[in-house]
């Protein structure tokens, strides 16, 4: 079962998302969700390591067409698919194993907050760094820190109605 | 030769990486306003349809804010034709011609917060917009200029862009100066370039110079602050925009039909 209808009726959805509503929100200029990350935060357990830096490349060109954004997304969501199987490990062990996608079930949810805030955070730092390039650092850092909580709350959310939807 | 290929295979995906992510920064740092704003102009052959329709159904909860704008236009606009209807009267002067022309047009795309904002009009080539005209707000303060346009649409560059300038003055001393955006918080740009021995004081009101984009006289903003730069020889003024970029929706593009001479002499020097 890999469910692919399911992930690309997601990718769209997500993709939808971001450039409609998330790139439009007005909120505040610290808080900026970079929502699409969610995609690959929840692709299948077993996607290879090539897999996820393909989708993530490819993601991030998507999303620096609408952005206007020349390499930016990439840089960033390639970063996330690299690490990904990485942080993985790292966050959830063994636990994972018997599960399809990434959350709930044999996952506990203190190992899948740990995952999405390094990932998240590390896409949200990339991205802000590489846009700010060193200039306003505390404006950025704040931006970084304030826009990845707003972020994983997000994906919190979209993980749970996924799992809910696919199962 | 089994072992060199298994090893070929577990490192294909960290070069790959490597690779890629070389060539992304490599494209990123080296992009210009223009490639960012053409990527814009292909999504929004897709995305700027459905934004303009989304704006659509927003538009009906700003209507009363809309028309009270519109009506405090409409007076001063009549206070300002009875002055000239007077003058006329009185002098017959020649029948003017100015060589700016006015259009309307919506914002369908807006961005403020990133460090490169740029935003999206309903005009492009069809309806006769061009790159490098300027773009005012419905109060005639400076939003930005167009850069590349599609047949319906032009990516505009707003004032909060790094990659932004035009000259500005002060009404009240004329010193002139080079308006920028360092980054960082939208409603405050820079006039640089100033002589250190330019008198400013907090409220001046700060105006567009002469340029082939923008007509000489539009506000831009009020000085904030005023401070000498680094080396002494000059100043740096804060100026805080008149225009709301967060909150664009009707906006004037202007062109001059002087634009092309203008910048075709300029361009020699």
């Amino acid at each position: 079962m890999q469910r692919t209808i399911e992930y690309i009726l997601f990718f769209v959805a997500v993709v939808l998302l971001q450039a409609l509503l998330f790139d439009n929100l007005v909120l505040t200029r610290y808080v900026v969700p970079l929502y699409y990350v969610v995609f690959l935060l929840l692709l299948p357990v077993n996607t290879g390591r090539m897999g996820l830096l393909i989708m993530g490349v490819l993601l991030g060109a998507i999303m620096d067409i609408t952005m206007g954004t020349p390499g930016l997304n990439i840089i960033a969501s390639a970063a996330v698919g690299f690490a990904r199987p990485g942080v993985m490990n790292i966050s959830m062990g063994k636990d994972v194993q018997h599960e399809k996608i990434p959350f709930g079930g044999a996952i506990d949810n203190k190992s899948f907050l740990l995952y999405a805030i390094i990932l998240v955070g590390l896409h949200q730092t990339l991205f802000f760094g590489f846009e700010s390039l060193g200039s306003h650092f505390f404006f950025t850092l704040s931006k970084i820190i304030l826009s990845t909580l707003v972020t994983v709350v997000l994906v919190w959310i979209t993980a749970a109605l996924f799992r809910k939807i696919t199962n | 030769m089994n072992k060199v290929l298994i090893l070929l295979k577990r490192v294909a995906v960290p070069v790959l990486f490597v690779l890629i992510e070389v060539l992304a920064i490599g494209y990123y740092t080296r992009a210009t306003s223009f490639t960012r704003a053409r990527l814009l102009t292909i999504s929004n052959r897709v995305t700027a349809n459905v934004e303009g329709a989304l704006r659509g159904v927003s538009d009906y909860f700003a209507l009363r804010e809309e028309n009270d704008v519109l009506m405090q236009r409409v007076a001063y606009l009549e206070n300002r034709l009875a002055v000239f209807e007077e003058n006329e009267e009185a002098v017959r002067v020649e029948e003017s011609s100015t060589p700016y022309y006015f259009t309307s047009a919506r914002v369908v795309k807006n961005s403020v917060f990133g460090q490169n904002n740029f935003f999206t009009i309903n005009k492009g080539l069809l309806d006769d917009v061009e790159g490098n005209m300027a773009i005012l707000s419905p109060e005639g303060y400076v939003v930005g200029y167009t850069i590349d346009c599609s047949e319906h649409f032009s990516v505009c560059i707003s004032v909060a862009n790094r990659d932004f300038t035009m000259g500005g003055k002060s009404t009240r001393s004329e010193y002139m100066g080079s308006i920028s955006w360092t980054g960082g918080d939208w409603r405050r740009i820079q006039l640089t370039d100033i002589p250190y021995y330019a008198n400013f004081a907090p409220g001046d009101t700060i105006v567009s110079t002469i340029s082939y984009r923008f007509p000489p006289g539009r506000i831009i903003g009020t000085v904030e602050k005023f401070e000498p730069s680094e080396d002494r020889m000059n100043s740096n003024v804060v100026v805080k925009l008149a225009a709301d970029l967060s909150k664009l929706d009707k906006v004037l593009v202007v062109r001059y039909m002087g634009g092309e001479e203008f910048e075709s002499l300029h361009s020699g020097y």
